[in-house]
């Protein structure tokens, strides 16, 4: 999933970027890429045998709709929104994740001391 | 049903959106100074293999295996369309393997399991006489019918026929014929129509005996020409003047496999008899195929016990004991008739069978030929595999 040296992230946590950048707005699959990187500060590049998979994975469960939209460089693109379920998921993802990464800290922390 | 629509509607543009990120991919690195071949050349290595991407993101919308079957099934025709020597090979090879086992298949149908050309061949049964160490008794007494058509909670009718060679005359010319006594409700038990006339006239069916003929289909097609104006000519059979009252529907042969009189006669009522034709007498001699319609849910062993409750009068009442004793016929059985009596194609049944086991050895070799010659082929296209697979063919497990 990164160019960078990096281990794999944990299932899901695609999806979950994708869900939240496009929470912020509507994009089409390049900008996508393109955010996760920046907002990452470059750490994470999300390839693009990757990233349609997992759009269209997301398409099918409705968490995403799409339609036909133009680029920033004026070009005809497939844009993506989140839905109210995709919204949904989100949350309940980022909450799951929360829990665990509790559970993960109380863990390393215990083992620290 | 929307949703269906929608997806379907992804599906065709998943390529055309992955195409305009490969440009969105290659405009920037455009603006970031790189000069345009270079740009896209870079966009496209980063990219990766834009046809897998497109097929697995459209196999996450499911329909995997149907698009594989298609781009396999272009593939071969593809294949098959780029060596068409190999290809007239096996067409050809299968097509002679296919075609002998077809026609021997429709032979085979046709002689020994297609029903009789009739109406609901189904409850018809055919009716043998067991008779002691010895094989069933195939001919009965033209009684036998008669008193089975007078009707029943087991029968609604009974026909009895008989075959036997005729003089046949006609235009001053004679040929030799074979020709069917039919009881005179032949036609209407077995729901045989005709093409021309009737199946003998009104009078004739009720009782009365007259000089009539019912020509097969074939028959009035080779000696008269499909003359539509046959209907009434006289014709004579051993000397004597039969009026041509009809001609029998084109699919009829016969209840007996394998044989197509050329015309019927009406047999005589009991106690009458034609000097010129012995065959149509009515005397309750043991030449008949007797065959009868049972009412609709009537099992064979119904159809039996009434038989030949039957059959046993009219052996009292035609016969002393003293003949029917010699006879040594036993108890009347019902078999199932919808295939009429297959007796005279008995002797075909094993070497059409021998014949079928030969013809389906001819396509199995047939098979194996194609199958080394493929075989053959996908060894010689290691190389060809090889290409497909570095350059980034997706792989089968």
């Amino acid at each position: 999933m990164s160019e960078t040296p990096t281990r794999d992230l944990f299932p899901g946590s695609l999806e979950m970027m994708i869900l939240q950048t496009l929470r912020r707005e509507p994009m089409h699959g390049y900008a996508l890429a393109q955010t996760i990187r920046v907002a990452s500060n470059d750490l994470l590049h999300v390839e693009e045998g990757t990233l349609y998979p997992a759009l269209l994975r997301m398409l099918k469960a409705g968490w995403v709709s799409s339609e036909w939209g133009v680029s920033a460089r004026n070009r005809r693109v497939r844009v993506y929104r989140i839905t109210a379920a995709g919204r949904k998921q989100l949350a309940r993802e980022v909450s799951a994740f929360e829990r665990m990464l509790e559970g993960f800290r109380r863990v390393m922390g215990t083992a620290q001391s | 049903m929307k949703r269906l629509l929608e997806r379907l509607r992804i599906r065709q543009s998943i390529a055309e959106d992955l195409e305009a990120h490969l440009e969105e991919k290659a405009a920037a690195f455009m603006e970031s100074g790189l000069p345009e071949k270079e740009a896209r050349l870079r966009a496209r290595r980063e990219f990766g293999n834009a046809t897998m991407i497109a097929e697995d993101s459209r196999n996450v919308l499911g329909w995997a295996r149907l698009d594989n079957l298609i781009m396999d099934l272009r593939y071969g025709l593809r294949m098959l369309w780029r060596s068409p020597g190999f290809t007239a090979v096996v067409i050809l090879s299968l097509a002679l393997g296919i075609g002998a086992n077809t026609a021997i298949v429709t032979a085979m149908d046709a002689m020994l399991w297609k029903p009789l050309p009739v109406d609901h061949p189904e409850n018809l049964v055919r009716l043998v006489a067991s008779r002691v160490r010895r094989n069933d008794l195939i001919g009965l007494p033209a009684p036998l019918a008669e008193a089975l058509n007078r009707g029943s909670d087991v029968f609604e009718g009974a026909i009895a026929e008989s075959e036997d060679g005729l003089s046949f005359t006609y235009d001053g010319r004679a040929e030799r014929v074979m020709g069917a006594a039919v009881t005179p409700n032949f036609f209407s038990v077995l729901g045989v129509r005709t093409i021309l006339g009737q199946p003998f006239t009104e009078p004739v069916r009720a009782g009365q005996w007259a000089a009539e003929a019912v020509l097969s289909y074939r028959f009035w097609r080779s000696r008269f020409g499909g003359d539509p104006s046959v209907v009434g000519r006289t014709i004579h059979l051993n000397t004597h003047p039969f009026t041509i009252v009809g001609v029998s529907a084109a699919s009829f042969y016969d209840v007996v496999r394998g044989i197509d009189p050329e015309l019927r006669i009406p047999r005589m009522p009991d106690g009458q008899s034609l000097a010129e034709i012995d065959l149509i007498a009515g005397k309750a001699n043991f030449d008949w195929n007797v065959m009868a319609r049972v009412r609709p849910g009537v099992t064979l062993a119904q159809a039996s016990a009434s038989a030949d409750a039957q059959f046993q009068d009219v052996l009292r009442s035609s016969m002393d004991a003293e003949e029917a004793k010699s006879l040594g016929v036993g108890r009347l059985r019902a078999l199932a008739g919808d295939r009429g009596w297959p007796e005279h194609l008995a002797p075909f049944a094993t070497p059409l069978f021998v014949l079928f086991g030969l013809v389906v050895g001819v396509l199995m070799i047939a098979c194996a030929n194609v199958a080394s010659m493929l075989l053959a082929r996908a060894a010689a296209r290691r190389r060809e595999l090889a290409v497909r697979c570095s350059v980034g063919a997706g792989v089968c497990a």
